[in-house]
């Protein structure tokens, strides 16, 4: 049995698109998101696919060439899931201003049941994560030598998730499905109109978050939390044992979890909290004037 | 300060700030500063002048001891040897925090490119003028070169001649060249979409943990192509390694692949994602910030 290889993926960040029109006019985030949404055009649709689409192959390119192990490139756990923490952190560092950087097909129908986008967009989102994850690996294939594709570490092909033998398959669905719980609880709490104002360091908070979910599950059962991460090298590598666990898993905990959060702990910011951030805002103005 | 300034020459400044902010993404706080500088002393056209020459000066030494920085901690953390050990997460990990010291000192200053590659994708992105951009590359060759030298004279001689010499980047000799200028094209790409997504205006209020950002992303990448090339990514950094030890062999590779991925990706990026915030969006920010006014004042 190879050495299981501690790989992941994923995330979501995107303002929330409300047609609800503020009354006191000092909502900023809100009416930004609505002018947004109103301004949006056909070009700004196929960018923000095409984002996904390189975001994606970015992730397995980057994440799987980092996961490299054999007789002469040395790795370790450790390394491969930090690699993978970074590589999210890269992918939404580049394109999460453009397209959300959802990465996961979890990610994304987590997106659709907190009404963030629309089904046609949702579809064109997997598709696009379908495609860039299978060209990420393509050109990782392409770029790097056959022994650091398949060595003893790695038979059936570097990157490739599979069960560590002293888990039933059931088991391993359960670990897929808990650590998508808490990734996918991770990006609601991102979306939540709570936070809307607190963006900046956003890249670094997912990469570190799945670092630290990639290390936990890594050995048990590759914490993918992501199908097409998994999909790709399987079907690069014609090897689909137990694959089915990397489909169930992530999906059902994505609309699982994201209904759960929708109602029980997502608010929208009330009017004394409005004024919390304006007066927030103020502070900030008095102290760059002094 | 407030009561010394009339109150339209104030707003006047105030609104040409915001619009600095919006359009020069990394290089935010120095342009922001000076023009804010300059409005009140605009009758003096000597000190401009003068202003602005020291801003230009400031910046170019910015960015040659920004470079320094990066290639003495980068390398130093290089150092592997029997007396030494080290292991190639916590090389890599050293040299992102490397960009992240580097950046957190001069990111405002120069915008801390420390990149050749990054430099071009700024003249591209139209951030910096061409002239601009020769003194950046000046400043970093020097300062990658004087970076190194210190290291030279400082660390012990056993640590400075293992392999092809400290820190010299190579690739693995299972690689074949095709595959090393690929490998470099393909991660400084996505280095220069880093800094392209950090530059986009819609990114413009959000530069608070850029370092940290930066450092992690460098990180990343080095870990993941650093067995196979050295994971470089930039030209100045392999450069002054290879002119201080004499070994030029495959150093072209770290010259072509990261300047023509560095062209090709900015200009790529500034075609099909740059957005500029749209108007609706500022008149909000304006609005708000003209309510704030009134009311303080």
């Amino acid at each position: 049995m190879p050495v299981q290889q501690p790989q992941s993926a994923e995330i979501g960040h995107q303002m929330k698109m409300s047609s609800e029109e503020p009354p006191s006019g000092k909502q900023t985030c809100r009416s930004q998101s609505n002018c947004w949404l109103l301004q949006r055009r056909q070009l700004d649709s196929i960018t923000t696919v095409l984002a996904e689409m390189i975001a994606t192959a970015m992730l397995m390119f980057l994440g799987c060439m980092g996961s490299v192990e054999n007789s002469v490139f040395t790795n370790s756990d450790f390394q491969s899931a930090l690699n993978f923490g970074f590589v999210v952190l890269i992918c939404i560092q580049c394109f999460g201003c453009v397209c959300g950087a959802h990465l996961n097909p979890a990610v994304t129908l987590a997106t659709y049941v907190y009404n963030m986008i629309s089904l046609p967009m949702a579809l064109a989102y997997f598709v696009a994560q379908m495609v860039g994850a299978f060209i990420g690996y393509g050109l990782l294939k392409a770029v790097l030598p056959e022994s650091a594709i398949y060595s003893a570490e790695n038979p059936n092909g570097v990157c490739l998730t599979s069960l560590n033998s002293t888990l039933t398959p059931w088991q391993g669905l359960a670990v897929e499905f808990l650590i998508t719980c808490v990734l996918i609880s991770v990006c609601c709490g991102v979306w939540d109109p709570r936070n809307a104002t607190k963006q900046d360091s956003l890249p670094v908070r997912f990469g570190l978050a799945i670092a630290c979910l990639s290390l936990t599950a890594g050995q048990l059962t590759g914490a993918s939390m992501n199908p097409v991460r998994s999909f790709a090298p399987a079907i690069w590598n014609g090897f689909w044992d137990d694959h089915w666990i990397y489909w169930v898993g992530p999906m059902a905990a994505a609309l699982i979890t994201s209904v759960i959060y929708k109602h029980a702990f997502r608010r929208e910011l009330e009017e004394s909290e409005v004024d919390e951030t304006t007066m927030s805002t103020k502070r900030t103005s008095e102290a760059e004037l002094a | 300060m407030i009561d010394e300034v009339p109150k339209q020459v104030y707003l006047e400044s105030r609104k040409r700030w915001t619009m600095a902010c919006d359009r020069e993404g990394s290089s935010l706080f120095s342009v922001a500063l000076f023009k804010r500088f300059s409005d009140h002393f605009s009758c003096c056209k000597v000190f401009k002048m003068k202003g602005s020459t020291l801003d230009k000066i400031s910046a170019f030494l910015g960015e040659l001891i920004g470079t320094g920085i990066l290639v003495f901690l980068g390398c130093m953390g290089c150092v592997k040897t029997d007396l030494f050990p080290n292991n190639h997460l916590q090389i890599v990990l050293n040299f992102g925090f490397a960009v992240l010291i580097a950046i957190q000192c001069f990111g405002c200053v120069s915008g801390a490119h420390l990149n050749p590659a990054v430099t071009v994708a700024a003249y591209i992105y139209e951030m910096v003028t061409l002239r601009m951009a020769f003194a950046y590359f000046a400043a970093q060759m020097l300062g990658a070169f004087i970076g190194y030298g210190l290291l030279m004279v400082l660390l012990p001689s056993p640590t400075l001649t293992v392999g092809a010499g400290l820190c010299v980047t190579l690739p693995h000799t299972s690689v074949t060249t095709g595959q090393a200028l690929g490998i470099e094209f393909v991660i400084t790409s996505i280095l220069v979409i880093v800094c392209c997504g950090v530059w986009d205006p819609r990114n413009s209020k959000f530069h608070d943990s850029v370092g940290i950002r930066f450092g992690l992303a460098i990180a990343c990448l080095a870990c993941a192509a650093g067995p196979f090339t050295g994971g470089s990514m930039n030209p100045a950094r392999s450069f002054a390694p290879a002119l201080w030890n004499k070994h030029f062999e495959s150093n072209w590779i770290y010259w072509l692949a990261p300047l023509s991925s560095s062209a090709i990706t900015a200009y790529a990026y500034k075609v099909v994602f740059r957005r500029e915030v749209v108007e609706a969006e500022i008149t909000s920010n304006e609005k708000l910030r003209q309510l704030e006014d009134v009311q303080l004042s």
